[in-house]
């Protein structure tokens, strides 16, 4: 008897494990790209941001049958995992000065503007946060407004709001910036 | 997505291509093959090892604490506790906000419908404790 409940606990951690690989793998650009924008372009915090969010899915996957829910439940840690990050930089940078950060793996594209990336980041950090993932969740990573809804835990009809001033307030600021470089893309 | 929800979020022509700019200017480069597996080696390491359980968690605890007497003057030898350390507390009727940060705290409790731009109570203890509520 020992024997059969040993053996069947090997094959569910085995089920879990080949799960969660699967979840892993399909969601690993999209997640660490969300991260990367969440964090201001830093290619190192996202990659500790995604890794992390990674390592709560991979603690709750028995909660989860359904992979769409567990999709949505995982994005809504990351977003948190990442303004987590970002405060927890805030107050490392308050106390220890500037944070060393390591050589990022994730490099920004070649054909990218730096100086471009930074702007966007510094306007983006400008709005709302409810703002912000709306447009980062919506817009950029092309989640439905269903789904962004279910992520940041708001109704659709507050979140396509959302996504209307923060492309008002981005235009704003963005748009002769844009207007300059956008030919490029 | 409904096709009728599909069209309450089509754009107009410059709203389009605003958006279409900024996706193409803000986006990292994707991994290799070799990020890729140094990614899943990482990964793998932080679920086989996770860090923060066995070490850190009381490492800074420690810290922590001695960074909040020594920010607040030792509150617990002058018998009155400043205004910081009370709103914090008063967050939290369970235990200190610090109490509640170091040792229960969990990302994966998200209430939908919470106010994300209203901090939760821990977060609200650091920024009282760090950055006077600003």
């Amino acid at each position: 008897m020992e024997g059969v409940v040993a053996l069947s606990t090997a094959v569910a951690e085995h089920d879990r494990e080949a799960r969660f690989a699967a979840f892993a793998v399909s969601h690993r650009e999209r997640a660490l790209r969300l991260a990367w924008r969440l964090v201001g372009g830093d290619a190192a915090a996202a990659e500790d941001v995604t890794q992390d969010a990674f390592v709560k899915a991979y603690r709750g996957l028995a909660q989860f049958r359904d992979e769409a829910q567990l999709s949505t439940w995982f994005y809504r840690i990351l977003v948190r995992q990442a303004y987590s990050f970002l405060r927890w930089r805030r107050v490392r940078e308050r106390f220890g000065g500037a944070v060393p950060q390591d050589p990022p793996d994730l490099a920004p594209a070649p054909t990218s503007d730096p100086a471009l990336q930074r702007r966007i980041a510094d306007a983006l950090a400008t709005l709302p946060r409810t703002q912000r993932d709306a447009f980062l969740l919506v817009h950029l990573e092309g989640f439905t407004v269903n789904e962004a809804a279910e992520i940041m835990g708001r109704a659709p009809g507050t979140l396509k709001s959302n996504l209307h001033r923060a492309r008002l307030a981005l235009r704003r600021q963005l748009d002769g910036v844009l207007g300059e470089t956008g030919e490029k893309s | 997505m409904t096709p009728r929800e599909r069209e309450d979020l089509e754009l107009t022509g410059e709203d389009a291509r605003f958006v279409e700019r900024v996706r193409s200017a803000y986006t990292p480069e994707p991994l290799s093959a070799a990020q890729r597996t140094a990614f899943d080696a990482r990964l793998r390491e932080k679920l086989e090892h996770p860090r923060w359980r066995g070490f850190w968690i009381p490492a800074f605890s420690a810290a922590a604490l001695a960074a909040l007497a020594l920010w607040n003057g030792l509150p617990a030898t002058q018998g009155e506790a400043p205004a910081s350390v009370a709103t914090a507390s008063a967050a939290s009727p369970a235990g200190t906000a610090w109490e509640q940060l170091l040792f229960e705290s969990d990302l994966t409790r998200v209430q939908v419908g919470d106010d994300s731009d209203e901090l939760p109570p821990d977060y609200a203890a650091i920024e009282i404790a760090f950055f006077d509520g600003v």
